[in-house]
């Protein structure tokens, strides 16, 4: 009878193990609310635009839908030789190449939005590579351990930080919570951006993507669907949930003017040991920025032997190591080079946000298609 | 065809193993009366009896006498064979163990645990006979209850397997022997039960018994150092009991277990993390009882870590964390402290270490008015003098009190050294600071295994029945299941259920 072994640190980079399918919900959810939870209620305003939130929730549920049906094909469990199969070996560089890019990007932004927010709230006269070194570090001290591992960790990085949930009920009860606060909860007139915020809560939905290269990490993908669609509601429980309370707490007219509305209202909880909560909140959202960039970790280093062709060549510790390295490099240049001024942090965040929503609406969809289009050529011939 | 040189790899490193074992053999010195003479030789015990009696001839007799029970030997062995009214040796002393030796390392090894070695017709036999030295079975110290069995193991490896064996007289309890210690030639039995134990645990716990190269063996810890699979980590990943009823839970649970000779501690493998903060008597009291008791352990041992690192972050940091009326009152108290509060934390917790390294060393009399003398008269001088605040005062001593509440002592000296990290880093980056040590922990324990298996199960990997004995503990008819992250062949530890 076989035990869950689990190996040493040299041995783990080799490990070929699996994560179990239900832990799909938890990555799902993790992934998706790591960014936007800090940000996406200064977006959502007014109180009939709760309804944005089901209704993209829904799209993203029909998405993993289809990427569950990627996951299930015989090319996603194969891995890197299912992509080659698939699209043939010049083309899957050519993606790599273009995988490094966003993946370097978007940990940066994640990275740098989450250290303005600590900036802002902890330090606000202290630099900011030191802590972006740090994470860098956590980052690669978890990423050693290996993917699976890494997978893992989304179970550690949900009992650490769901909890938070908790403290916010308090402003679903009267006397914080204003209920007219939340009416209009149908739009009187013809609301004027509403393909930006549905974008914007789209893009909020977005992260899961990045499970259709770790097809051959799941134990089983039948019944992967369920778990998925499990992660994608309690995202959307939780987005409805925090939009609720900052509405009903602060009114849409207050709601547009502050910056972090889901930060700024722990300030308004009172401890007879401890005030101004949101420094242990924001403190403690950094194991959720450490799980994600752990990942990225891997991902950039596995996008970086496939464009050097390295991919037949055993994974090794000096090549994590260099990925981790360019990682965090990369994050400091950006930081140093193009996150300065706040117009142009604003740019990058509106380019992550269109980046984020493209990659979630074409890669499922794109290997979907393109797997059914070679099964059914095949089928034919 | 294509797997022939592999065949023929393998039969040639079969011979030449075979060769270096007959080399060996020719090497030997061929077993003599004169080779044991001359192998003890300036051993001022050692022994040689020589009896001649007319049926079985002349007999040599030679021990040495620290090791061997002389009253037995001249009951059991010289007295028969000076008496002797046959030619069978076996007959003349049928109420010992004869065992036939055949080479002179055997003979020698023999000797030097207790064995008499006897020497008739040409031939030499062991007769075992060892001095049992040993103290009464004792209440544990280290893991004291007020309800619940009492004894404890002592440093006798024979004695203590008794404990064991009377606990669980099943024939499927085995107990396989091992020597480890070029010099030591420490014994070490490996406890487990067969049909329940998962065989590739106990092929891990064998294999990894077997290559343990070094000298010298005096302590359970010693084989921990050498069995653990992550020797950086601070965390204990074994669990070292005096108890035999720890130790037969543990094996009933699927686990492995080694005794060790000459010291009175079981070691218990594969642990997890949270096993370090269960105790014997949470399944004596009443579960509820038990539950609270043991989610006050896991409090106490994050309270124990974060609380001194705690203040520091708030009064150099984050002080608008704290409301007026306690910011008015810390500030007074901090008022007239030279020093920044790092350095003032750090001084009464070096202080306390100090003061509890010194009352362990002492005699325990002496140990009651150390700690007396520290407490309170150290803390209130440390306050009169103005080095350090009364609120520090009272962190560190409510810290240490929560501190004796983690059941393992490895594991209160692990918490200290990551509360040491998390002070620096609370000086260093405050709150953020405190968090980040936290999750390096984390990740710490999350990377860890025990005998290769996670060290953070049921947590991670997840295993929902086992969170019935964990953080909190379920009455006894929920708990019928064995943990899950053992794999144990039985799964149920109820009979009716297979």
């Amino acid at each position: 009878m076989p035990l869950a072994q689990t190996l040493r640190m040299e041995e783990r980079l080799a490990n070929e193990g699996h994560w179990p399918v239900w832990l799909g919900w938890i990555i799902v959810n993790r992934f998706q609310i790591v960014y936007y939870i800090l940000f996406l209620p200064h977006v959502l305003i007014y109180p009939y635009m709760i309804w944005i939130i089901p209704i993209v929730a829904i799209l993203s549920h029909l998405n993993l839908r289809v990427l569950s049906i990627w996951l299930q094909t015989q090319e996603a469990r194969l891995g890197q030789a299912g992509f080659t199969q698939l699209l043939g070996g010049f083309a899957v560089r050519l993606l790599a190449f273009v995988g490094i890019g966003v993946i370097l990007m978007q940990s940066s932004i994640l990275t740098l939005s989450y250290l303005d927010v600590v900036h802002q709230t902890l330090f606000p006269s202290m630099s900011k590579v030191t802590p972006l070194i740090l994470l860098g570090l956590a980052s690669f001290y978890l990423a050693r351990l290996g993917m699976i591992s890494v997978g893992n960790f989304a179970i550690l990085a949900f009992v650490m930080s769901f909890w938070m949930v908790l403290i916010y009920v308090q402003f679903l009860l009267p006397q914080k919570a204003v209920y007219e606060h939340l009416f209009p909860i149908f739009p009187q007139n013809v609301p004027h951006h509403i393909l930006s915020n549905l974008l914007t809560v789209w893009a909020a939905f977005s992260g899961p993507e990045y499970l259709a290269f770790a097809g051959k990490r799941f134990a089983a993908t039948t019944g992967l669907f369920r778990w998925l669609a499990l992660g994608n509601a309690a995202t959307a429980l939780e987005y409805i949930f925090f939009f609720v309370i900052t509405l009903l707490f602060y009114g849409a007219e207050y709601l547009q003017k502050i910056d972090l509305p889901v930060v700024q209202i722990v300030r308004y909880i009172e401890l007879p040991f401890f005030e101004r909560l949101e420094m242990i909140m924001v403190s403690n959202y950094m194991i959720l920025i450490i799980f994600m960039n752990a990942l990225f970790i891997h991902y950039l280093y596995n996008a970086v032997r496939t464009v050097a062709n390295f991919v037949h060549k055993p994974k090794s510790a000096l090549g994590l190591t260099v990925a981790a390295i360019l990682l965090v490099s990369f994050m400091y240049f950006f930081s140093k080079y193009f996150w300065v001024l706040e117009s142009e942090q604003n740019r990058w965040t509106t380019f992550h946000l269109w980046v984020s929503g493209a990659t979630y609406a074409v890669i499922p969809s794109f290997l979907a298609l393109t797997a059914y289009l070679r099964n059914k050529r095949r089928a034919d011939k | 065809m294509d797997m022939h040189w592999l065949t023929k790899l393998l039969a040639s490193i079969q011979r030449e193993k075979k060769q270096q074992i007959e080399r060996k053999q020719c090497e030997a010195p061929p077993l003599s009366l004169e080779y044991m003479k001359q192998a003890f030789q300036n051993i001022h015990d050692a022994k040689t009896i020589e009896i001649n009696n007319e049926f079985i001839g002349k007999i040599t007799l030679f021990y040495i006498r620290s090791l061997v029970d002389v009253r037995q030997l001249q009951e059991f062995v010289i007295f028969p064979l000076q008496h002797a009214s046959n030619p069978s040796l076996r007959k003349t002393v049928s109420t010992v163990e004869l065992n036939e030796l055949n080479t002179a390392e055997e003979a020698e090894q023999a000797a030097l645990k207790g064995s008499v070695i006897l020497h008739a017709k040409n031939r030499f036999w062991s007769i075992i006979l060892p001095n049992s030295i040993s103290r009464a079975i004792e209440t544990s110290e280290q893991e004291s209850i007020i309800y619940g069995p009492k004894d404890s193991f002592s440093e006798q490896i024979d004695q203590n397997l008794t404990l064991i064996r009377r606990r669980l007289p099943i024939r499927t309890l085995k107990s396989e022997e091992m020597i480890v210690g070029s010099m030591s030639k420490t014994t070490v039995i490996l406890l487990y039960i067969d049909g329940l134990t998962n065989p590739e645990l106990i092929r891990i716990a064998r294999a990894k018994t077997a290559v343990i190269e070094y000298d010298t063996f005096l302590d359970t810890s010693h084989l921990a150092h050498f069995l653990e699979d992550h020797i950086y980590s601070v965390f204990p990943q074994f669990q070292q009991t005096d108890r035999p009823d720890a130790v037969v839970a543990a094996l009933t649970s699927g686990k492995v277990v080694w005794l060790v000779d000459n010291t009175p501690f079981a070691l218990i493998g594969p642990i997890t993390f949270f096993d370090l903060f269960q105790s014997p008597e949470d399944y004596i009291h009443r579960w509820l009882v038990a539950s609270f008791l043991r989610g006050l352990r896991f409090f106490a041992f994050l309270f124990a870590m974060v609380l001194t690192p705690l203040y520091v972050a708030l009064t150099m940091h984050h002080y608008q964390m704290m409301p007026i009326e306690l910011l008015y009152v810390l500030l007074e108290s901090r008022s007239q402290i030279p020093f920044n509060p790092f350095w003032e934390a750090l001084f009464m917790l070096l202080t306390l270490e100090i003061l509890k390294e010194a009352s362990l060393r002492m005699p325990s009399k002496s140990g009651q008015t150390l700690g007396v003398v520290g407490g309170i008269v150290i803390g209130q001088a440390a306050v009169a003098a103005k080095i350090a605040s009364n609120i520090l005062i009272i962190h560190v001593a409510v810290m240490a009190i929560a501190s004796f509440l983690i059941p393992n002592y490895l594991m209160t000296n692990s918490s200290k050294l990551i509360q040491f990290g998390l002070l620096i880093l609370a000086a260093w980056l405050g709150m953020w600071g405190i968090t980040l040590g936290l999750i390096l922990v984390l990740i710490h324990l999350h990377g860890l295994t025990s005998l290769k298996q996670p060290f953070l199960s049921p947590l991670v990997p997840f295993y929902v029945t086992d969170w019935k004995d964990t953080i909190v503990r379920l009455p006894f008819r929920w708990m019928n299941q064995r943990p899950a992250y053992l794999n144990p062949l039985k799964k149920y530890k109820f009979s009716k259920r297979k």
